[in-house]
């Protein structure tokens, strides 16, 4: 049985043209399908950073937080007041807003990611709260109604206004943050997160007796998860050019974390899939009983989807698809002899 | 300025033991389970919802109480038996179970939205009397959040350090092991401690009601309150709930009395993560390492 698998006896340049075809299709998405879609997976892939950079904490990193949606308000408020107070450039505060909100998270992180148990879930989502009441009040943010007017991405005196420039810009975005989680993986930081990791047959004790610093390296997911949110919230901010408390509200804290559980947070495409099902549900949502009460009827949808996934389905959708993948190789090898 | 200090100091008092009420809830199942039972906010909401729809069709006050609690920790029940035994039974107390809960806090939401709407809803005084101590005028249900804690407090100690049942409970959260050959079984003390959890935010929920009023989002903030009070005062002791809950309560009120009421939770929130920087293990709590 322990032969090379002759399953999957693909030339290499077979990988190329998939990933060829894969590029071209995806480049001329906005052409070939309506404004409304173009818009919806423009929402997709600003919110897949927010899961992706979630689902290293939640699958590498071995905790959960819930503060995803406020580094993602903060991102936003602090990248739209730079921009409007001070007149900065929007790419410019794009990079200040990761910048700051990073390093908050950092200093955040650092005293309560070494203690034993979910406490960092508890605090994030203290804070959120926090933050979503502070923004709702203080003047400077223009409380319930937020702010708006806030400046488009501009590059020269071309503006970025339609919705398939942020497209092209969101999956550039989305291309850097999906390489450099796949080089982090395979990174010294990611193997010492797998020694920590009981799924991989490590430990917390085993990776400390490696003088692995677990709460060091978890900071340091946490942080890089805040820094991605935080450039998604940048983006979105200069996209919708308004921006108000609600989608940071302490329910999107834990929408987030349950979307990363169900795309799959121990694998790089769960961010992905976990956006892509959330506007998949959403419009299947509003499409049918979503007419009336429309926040009940998701909260109690993501609920139960999310409760399913965990008993039923680990690894939630990509973890379901790589084990139906193995069971496809497996049968087709069995075939062949 | 005395009276100031007082009144501060009342309000603060009667948070922290709201705040406390639900970290004894947390405490229950975690002292015997490590898992946290994220659900007790929801069944703080869920007991005031069912007992503002109570106090709506017009039954007697002690019914409107009562019912809720006993409502709520059947749910309880309900809701161990179907989710979570299985996989407690399976793999113990798991991120990923803490995770389901999480997800399970918006099932009851999404339900309590359908069923209740969005509009707050009125929860009367258990006796309306006005009371007034040396000048400054107390919310009549005051005594009564005062009192629930001091009795759930007595009550428990009773339960844990004094009876046979407690005895397992505590038993199959130290050594499950040497509990399983005492002939305990930790699943069954599982199932109790939930139960009872359910049952305390219940009347937490119907309690603080008349304060606070009902409302279907209610349940988060209460949770978050008591989450930081149960890790505050350290998740293992129940003097802990208590201390961190009246920690909690009274920097709130007094932030808001004396410096701002705008940045009141800020400061809370604030203090609270100097607390746990200083000690990771909470106020009272015992170091633990991670395995």
């Amino acid at each position: 049985m322990k032969q090379p698998s002759q399953g999957r006896k693909q030339p290499i340049y077979m990988k190329w043209i998939a990933i060829g075809a894969f590029t071209i299709v995806l480049l001329s998405l906005p052409h070939l399908i309506g404004a409304y879609i173009t818009s919806i997976f423009v929402f997709i892939l600003m919110y897949s950073p927010i899961l992706m950079g979630l689902a290293l904490l939640v699958g590498w990193g071995g905790q959960f937080s819930l503060g995803q949606a406020t580094f993602f308000g903060l991102g936003a408020y602090i990248s739209t007041l730079l921009s409007i107070q001070f007149g900065i450039s929007p790419w410019l505060t794009l990079v200040l807003s990761a910048a700051l909100t990073g390093g908050f998270a950092y200093l955040l992180g650092r005293p309560l990611l070494s203690v034993p148990g979910p406490t960092i879930a508890a605090v994030t989502f203290g804070c959120g709260w926090v933050f979503w009441a502070l923004v709702s009040r203080l003047e400077i943010t223009g409380g319930h109604d937020g702010i708006s007017g806030i400046p488009r991405f501009s590059i020269g005196s071309f503006v970025l206004n339609q919705d398939y420039h942020l497209y092209y810009l969101l999956l550039v975005v989305v291309c850097i943050i999906f390489l450099l989680n796949k080089n982090l993986v395979n990174s010294k930081l990611g193997k010492e997160t797998r020694a920590m990791d009981t799924f991989t047959g490590g430990s917390i004790l085993a990776a400390k007796s490696l003088a692995v610093d677990t709460g060091k390296i978890r900071t340091q997911l946490f942080a890089l998860a805040a820094t991605y949110a935080a450039i998604a919230g940048s983006i979105y901010a200069h996209y919708i050019t308004h921006i108000h408390p609600h989608p940071f509200d302490p329910w999107a804290n834990i929408l987030f974390l349950l979307l990363v559980v169900l795309g799959g947070a121990r694998s790089l495409w769960g961010g992905i899939a976990g956006a892509a099902a959330y506007f998949v549900i959403l419009e299947i949502i509003s499409a049918t009983v979503g007419r009336i009460a429309p926040a009940g009827w998701q909260f109690l949808t993501f609920g139960i989807v999310v409760t399913l996934c965990l008993l039923f389905l680990p690894g939630g959708i990509t973890g379901s698809l790589f084990r139906i993948r193995q069971w496809w190789k497996e049968r087709a090898s069995s075939h062949m002899k | 300025m005395l009276e100031r200090i007082l009144e501060a100091l009342i309000s603060g008092i009667t948070q922290g033991c709201i705040f406390a009420l639900i970290a004894l809830g947390l405490v229950i199942v975690f002292r015997v389970t490590k898992l946290w039972n994220v659900l007790i906010g929801e069944f703080a909401m869920l007991g005031s919802m069912i007992g503002a729809t109570l106090y709506a069709t017009g039954l007697p006050m002690f019914a409107v109480i009562i019912v809720p609690i006993i409502a709520v920790a059947i749910l309880g029940a309900a809701v161990w038996q179907v989710v979570f035994r299985r996989p407690f039974a399976k793999t113990g107390a798991t991120f990923d179970l803490v995770q389901v809960a999480v997800a399970l806090i918006l099932v009851s939401m999404g339900t309590a939205y359908l069923i209740w709407g969005t509009f707050v809803k009125d929860f009367p005084s258990f006796i309306d009397f006005e009371l007034n101590v040396a000048g400054i005028s107390i919310h009549p249900q005051t005594p009564w959040i005062w009192g629930v804690l001091v009795l759930g407090v007595a009550g428990l100690s009773y339960l844990f350090e004094r009876t046979s049942l407690g005895r397992a409970l505590r038993a199959s959260a130290q050594q499950p092991t040497a509990a399983r050959l005492m002939g305990i079984n930790i699943h069954t003390m599982a199932f109790y401690s939930f139960i009872l959890s359910a049952a305390i935010g219940a009347l937490a929920g119907v309690v603080l009601a008349p304060l606070m009023m009902a409302h279907y989002q209610r349940g988060l903030y209460l949770l978050v309150g008591g989450l930081l009070a149960f890790l505050a005062g350290g998740p293992t002791k129940v003097e802990g709930a208590i201390g961190g809950g009246l920690f909690m309560g009274l920097i709130e009120s007094f932030t808001g009395a004396f410096i701002s009421s705008t940045y009141m939770t800020v400061i809370a929130v604030g203090s609270f993560i100097v607390v746990l920087a200083i000690r990771p293990q909470g106020i009272l709590g015992i170091r633990e390492e991670e395995r």
